[in-house]
């Protein structure tokens, strides 16, 4: 007689998903905390480390503040969309002013602009949050752009 | 006469412009790190330039695995009849214009409650006499367009004694053909010529570009834009149609050339028309770093971009469609930029352009605060 006290299904073990950092990555405070020279620096000009990795690796690297974003649209098909831009405040010093910058995202794969929409409420302030995090946090980063607006 | 063939990406990706002596231009992708980026996208050139143009500097071309320009425009059949967009299916039969709360397919309850969602449209006012006054300019344009003999027909013409009324010739149908199905865009150019002004050949290009031979007397461009969806309209001009204008009129020195219209699947026709050659120039002169163009699109991270993604986005969370949005942030972002460029818009039925505008109010971040897109009545 065969006892069997066990099966023969290997048991895993859920280990937390330990997700990489930039190498290159420098943190907010030692760049003085100069959050546009932290953005620039880090995802802009080091962007190649996050190009292929999903977006929940820049989001985990990410000290600045995320205070809305805006769906990127295409022109064909106008239905979906190729990307995110990411609008985060920085400071100057010399000035008490707070300034704004997008961080422009790009993706592998298109989705539909329709979802994203049903998360975006153009009156809310911060209009960013963990709905929206969840729902960006897998896409594919294909290319990533800054725009800083010129003072006026 | 020289030619210099600019290829308009009517909604994707670069322009290459090659001339007779084998010139190509790329006029595209750009890397945008801000605003204050001295970035040199656009070539010199002139609408009669001999001389091979410049590279232009910026980042390699893009070259999208779909879209790149035919070298052998696809065959086709011409149209049996006269007709708009829809005659050749693909739109559903209650749409009208661009209003997609009736016209969107309805395949899916998901779909319904969608287009109950968009039944937002630009408000419609009262305009000044200035505004009617480019609206007829724009109109007369196109009705000369619609009815100018081939050169060959001039020719003949010229050798005979008597004057021809005008007549309607195949601009229309074979557009509204092009715009009915989702294969290829085509346009035409308004040729002016003291003896007699002609309508080019068909261009044909693919499912989102076409190129169009210019010369220093194009007089205006039409162009197509097909469908996308069945049932759902296809937006007026983008981002690309507005810079290619620019471009060719401003960059290249086509002097003449002062409107683009566009055929679009669902029946409306849209006009872009330079109304101040001089608000224009400067535009062009103080941004032309800012103009690169990315699948039909403003570029990333330049301004225009950004002011463009928020009001249309802006706009879909008011209810207003997919087409209505991209048309008034379009209608923005001209307004805004003070670029001497008003958007027109006639509705299928309709005789009349009526000219466009949004006008709206951002919060610090960028974020549109409100708006009001409105069109002329």
């Amino acid at each position: 007689m065969v006892i069997v006290l066990g099966s023969c299904v290997s048991i895993k073990t859920n280990k937390p998903t330990m997700l990489s950092h930039n190498p290159n990555y420098k943190e907010l405070k030692s760049l003085n905390n100069d959050t546009l020279r932290y953005v620039k620096y880090n995802f802009y000009e080091n962007q190649h480390f996050y190009t292929g990795k999903s977006l929940k690796v820049l989001f985990n690297d990410l000290e600045a503040r995320i205070v809305s974003f805006t769906i990127s649209s295409m022109i064909n098909p106008i239905e979906k969309s190729d990307g995110v831009s990411l609008t985060i405040r920085y400071t100057k010093y010399e000035e008490e002013k707070t300034n704004y910058m997008k961080l422009i995202i790009k993706f592998d794969q298109l989705y539909d602009y329709d979802d994203a929409l049903e998360l975006y409420d153009s009156s809310a302030d911060p209009n960013w949050g963990k709905a929206q995090e969840d729902f960006y946090k897998d896409f594919i980063v294909k290319e990533i752009f800054i725009y800083v607006p010129e003072e006026h | 006469m020289k030619k210099i063939y600019i290829t308009i990406l009517l909604l994707l990706n670069l322009i290459p412009v090659v001339t007779d002596d084998g010139i190509t231009i790329t006029i595209g992708e750009v890397n945008a790190q801000s605003m204050t980026d001295e970035m040199n996208y656009l070539p010199e050139v002139t609408c009669t330039a001999s001389a091979p143009a410049p590279a232009p500097v910026s980042a390699p071309a893009y070259v999208g695995p779909d879209y790149n320009v035919s070298s052998e425009p696809p065959s086709y059949n011409p149209p049996p009849t006269p007709s708009d967009p829809c005659a050749y299916g693909g739109c559903n039969s209650q749409s009208s214009g661009s209003s997609s709360s009736n016209s969107t397919s309805s395949s899916t309850t998901e779909q319904n409650e969608d287009s109950s969602d968009t039944d937002e449209k630009p408000k419609e006012v009262d305009c000044g006499t200035l505004e009617k006054y480019y609206a007829k300019k724009s109109a007369k344009t196109f009705k000369e367009f619609t009815e100018l003999p081939t050169l060959a027909e001039v020719d003949e013409r010229n050798n005979l004694p008597s004057h021809y009324l005008p007549q309607s010739n195949t601009v229309l149908p074979m557009l509204n053909f092009h715009a009915s199905n989702r294969f290829a865009e085509a346009g035409f150019t308004y040729e002016y010529r003291p003896g007699g002004s002609f309508v080019s050949d068909i261009q044909l290009g693919t499912t989102s570009q076409v190129s169009f031979p210019l010369e220093a007397r194009t007089e205006a461009l039409i162009h197509s834009h097909p469908m996308q969806h069945e049932g759902q309209p296809a937006p007026g001009p983008s981002p690309q149609d507005f810079v290619g204008l620019l471009e060719a009129r401003i960059g290249q020195n086509c002097y003449r050339l002062n409107n683009s219209y566009v055929v679009a699947h669902g029946g409306a026709t849209y006009a872009l028309s330079i109304t101040s050659s001089a608000k224009a120039r400067r535009f062009y002169n103080q941004n032309k770093g800012q103009l690169g163009t990315q699948n039909g699109n403003f570029a990333q991270g330049s301004t225009f971009y950004v002011e463009f993604e928020a009001m249309r986005n802006y706009l879909k969370d008011q209810g207003f469609s997919s087409t209505d949005a991209h048309d008034a942030a379009m209608a923005y972002v001209l307004d805004k930029n003070d670029t001497g460029v008003k958007l027109m818009k006639k509705e299928k039925g309709e005789d009349e352009f009526k000219p466009m505008h949004t006008e709206g109010s951002e919060r610090a971040n960028g974020d549109i605060k409100n708006a009001t897109p409105t069109k002329c009545k």
